[in-house]
């Protein structure tokens, strides 16, 4: 492939991505959402408000010019709280999907590969493992060790790499018979060679795909583990957790509750939608 | 009425929490039973004898007493109750282990039963209302293998004034008013009474709005409480418990091991937001509410809010000058104790201490609190009286055989204590355990292993018909609905 090929290449992928609206909001929101995250300390109005900062005169506030989503049962700025959450959910994302894919590509690349029972082995456990649902999963695993965030990330993560497991071997099987690779074992290449330089490469596209659409999902997991007292310590912020101490003050203090909420949905919701647009662009069909 | 958490057994062999006893007073009844002011009041027993060594108590059944299938409460039946509650050793059981051995209840006759006690226990009539009585006949007809406990498991062999209607373990229980009791029912008395259990707040507010909700339990957030009273049908009412709610300091885990950081935690408490802000609570100046006011020393000057004392204590403390690692532990979930430990959090870290938060459910606290090295620096504990004696805060609480649970989460381990607790349980002298008990405060106010933050004012939205709502420093007895009434008609 020439440079310009390549090049006009990216411009094609460019021009389909450019013109599919829900890709673009996606992108935006999923730009948006790190770059808040990032500069959480610089933007915010009440930075302090992240620590063990408790003012009860200014508790319950309702949503104003100074307090943006209001505050909280102990006073906080929540708006503050809401974009430092930012920065949990997204590390939860980053680190779940850290230790998932390339465990699981890599099993996947062997299983598809090899074939026999190296097939056997890794699709069985695969099977196992998809068999058990991560919600549960992390409660059992808070439940036996402490419930902390590090434990149910290492949980959810535990399961996660399943489905990139059965992406990546079912790519690799359809892969393995192409021309590209058959040249490749005729001219002596190392299984290495052609396991990560030949038929990987062909998969990198629904790899973005899978990722961009899981990172939503653990956000989402991440969220209901924090719910339901799993998550992080306080006082550090955290959007499922704000969520879950906001509610027993429905519907009367409702920002407390409803806003982190919508800073789910919307992180959630930007992945998802990056994640379709991706998958148009890329033109991969067998990916959800 | 809502209650928070489930009930866990009707067999008044087993009964061990809140929500238990809440049950079991209304479908069982005891010899005597407590009132508001912590007297005992005859209940199957019309009188009782004590001896003059306060070794030998004799108990007089009323002749009228029956059960609800209609035949007579007898000295034997108290007998069996007894000693099938010794057998089981669950529950109440603790209160009489090593105090009553099984053999030293008699029945006399039928209408007169005697208790014979080991060794001379004070609180021991105290103790008393905990055993409830179980109906021998039908006990014994539906004994299978484990002394009837799967058949109280599900079912009611008491004299109660309520029998058991329905119970869905998750969700609710139902009970009706036996139309044969035979004790005194006061006039408009409550015909049935459905417990709902929930502890969310909104759906609290929903049962209230839809009129379903006669009286909420008392753990409702202060929000709630000024909602329902809104509506109109609602009062609030508001009573000083015997419950105590404290900051418990580990004192065997440094830092707290060393009594000036102690002090310098008491100082850095903000009374006052608590009690105004976060939890109602009247002010507590010693370990013990000043309900029990003949035995409460008030010459003890309770702790107080002030951070340039608790600088200075710093500055004396073995830790002085450095960064003190601290771990503050409360119960996940219940709000206001998050509340508060984030405003010890704020008031310490200006100390110099650095702060974990640890919230653990409830069932990992108890957990927790068995080994020293897992129990947190401070942790947030309420406590009541088991029976109405101040034996019962002192004992389970301070004495170091009681030490490895949630109650003593201090670990004291102080002979001194022990031998103050001790000496007032073997008198049967009740101005000199006063004098006694009142030297363990003053004792435990110098060491600061337990900071009181208050004594817990109880509170429920009644509505406007419903009376007879008084706090009683046992358990749950306070909910024995025969003594509620309906107003309106």
């Amino acid at each position: 492939m020439s440079q310009q090929e390549a090049l006009s290449n990216a411009w094609q992928n460019w021009f389909r991505f450019s013109r599919n609206p829900t890709a673009v909001i996606g992108a935006i929101i999923v730009i948006t959402s790190v770059s808040l995250a990032l500069l959480a300390p610089n933007i915010t109005t009440f930075p302090e408000h992240v620590g063990a900062v408790v003012d009860f005169r200014n508790r319950h506030q309702p949503p104003s010019a100074v307090h943006w989503f209001g505050t909280d049962n102990v006073g906080r700025d929540i708006f503050t709280r809401v974009i430092f959450g930012l920065r949990v959910s997204l590390l939860l994302a980053v680190v779940v999907l850290g230790i998932a894919i390339p465990v699981g590509v890599i099993l996947g690349l062997l299983a598809g590969y090899f074939g026999g029972w190296v097939e056997i082995v890794i699709m069985r456990i695969t099977d196992i493992a998809l068999a058990i649902p991560p919600l549960v999963m992390a409660l059992a695993v808070a439940a036996v060790l402490t419930p902390s965030l590090t434990n149910s990330m290492l949980a959810i993560a535990l399961l996660w790499w399943t489905w990139h497991t059965r992406l990546i071997y079912s790519l690799t099987r359809q892969l393995r018979s192409q021309e590209f690779v058959e040249a490749s074992e005729t001219l002596g290449a190392s299984k290495a060679h052609i396991l990560f330089r030949e038929i990987l490469p062909n998969c990198v596209s629904a790899i973005a795909v899978k990722t961009s659409l899981d990172a939503g999902f653990v956000i989402l997991i991440g969220a209901a583990l924090s719910f339901l007292g799993l998550g992080i310590q306080p006082p550090t912020p955290d959007l499922g957790t704000m969520v879950a101490s906001g509610a027993s003050f429905l519907p009367d203090y409702w920002w407390e509750s409803v806003l982190p909420g919508c800073a789910i949905l919307f992180v959630a919701l930007g992945f998802n939608l990056l994640g379709d647009g991706l998958r148009d662009m890329f033109d991969v069909e067998d990916v959800r | 009425m809502n209650t928070v958490q489930i009930f866990g057994t009707i067999d008044p062999a087993k009964i061990s929490d809140y929500t238990d006893y809440m049950a079991a007073v209304n479908l069982y009844d005891g010899l005597v039973t407590v009132d508001g002011s912590g007297n005992l009041v005859p209940q199957l027993a019309e009188s009782w004898v004590v001896s003059d060594d306060a070794s030998e108590v004799t108990f007089t059944l009323r002749a009228d007493a029956t059960f609800s299938d209609g035949s007579k409460v007898e000295a034997s039946d108290v007998v069996y109750s007894f000693e099938r509650l010794l057998r089981i050793n669950q529950g109440p059981a603790n209160l009489f282990a090593g105090v009553v051995e099984p053999g030293n209840v008699v029945a006399v006759d039928a209408r007169t039963v005697s208790f014979t006690l080991s060794k001379t226990f004070a609180p021991f009539m105290a103790t008393v209302p905990a055993l409830m009585i179980v109906n021998e006949e039908v006990v014994e007809a539906n004994l299978g293998d484990d002394d009837g406990q799967t058949y109280l498991s599900a079912n009611v062999a008491g004299s109660g004034a309520y029998l058991l209607d329905s119970w869905d373990r998750g969700s609710r229980m139902i009970i009706k008013r036996d139309p044969n009791y035979y004790g005194e029912m006061p006039e408009s008395a409550i015909d049935e009474v459905r417990w709902i259990v929930t502890n969310d707040e909104a759906t609290v507010r929903a049962l209230a709005a839809s009129g379903e909700l006669t009286m909420s339990s008392q753990f409702q957030s202060p929000d709630t409480y000024a909602a329902l009273v809104d509506m109109g049908r609602f009062r609030l009412v508001s009573q000083p418990t015997a419950t105590a709610f404290y900051l418990k300091l580990n004192s065997q885990l440094a830092p707290t091991d060393d009594v000036h950081i102690r002090r310098a935690i008491a100082y850095a408490t903000d009374f006052e937001t608590i009690r105004d802000v976060i939890f109602p609570g009247e002010p507590m100046t010693t370990v013990l509410p000043e309900a029990f006011a003949d035995f409460h020393a008030g010459d003890v000057e309770g702790p107080s809010y002030n951070l340039e004392m608790a600088a200075a204590e710093v500055a004396q403390s073995a830790y002085a000058g450095q960064q003190i690692p601290l771990t503050l532990g409360y119960v996940a979930g219940a709000l206001f104790e998050e509340e508060i430990s984030l405003l010890m959090q704020a008031n310490l870290e200006s100390l110099g201490f650095v702060i974990t938060q640890q919230p653990d459910p409830w069932n990992r606290v108890t957990e927790i609190a068995s080994q020293v090295e897992t129990t947190p620096n401070v942790n947030q504990i309420f406590f009541g009286p088991t029976y109405p004696s101040p034996d019962s805060m002192f004992f389970t609480q301070y004495h170091s055989d009681a030490a490895g649970t949630w109650a003593s989460m201090e670990w004291l381990q102080d002979p001194e204590v022990d031998a103050l607790i001790d000496a007032a349980r073997a008198t049967g002298d009740v101005a000199e355990q006063a004098e006694l008990y009142k030297q363990v405060q003053r004792n435990l106010a110098e060491q600061m292993v337990s900071v009181p933050l208050l004594a817990q004012t109880v509170q429920h939205a009644m509505d406007n018909c419903l009376e007879g709502f008084n706090a009683v420093p046992m358990q749950s007895f306070d909910y024995d609905f025969a003594r509620y009434s309906w107003t309106c008609m």
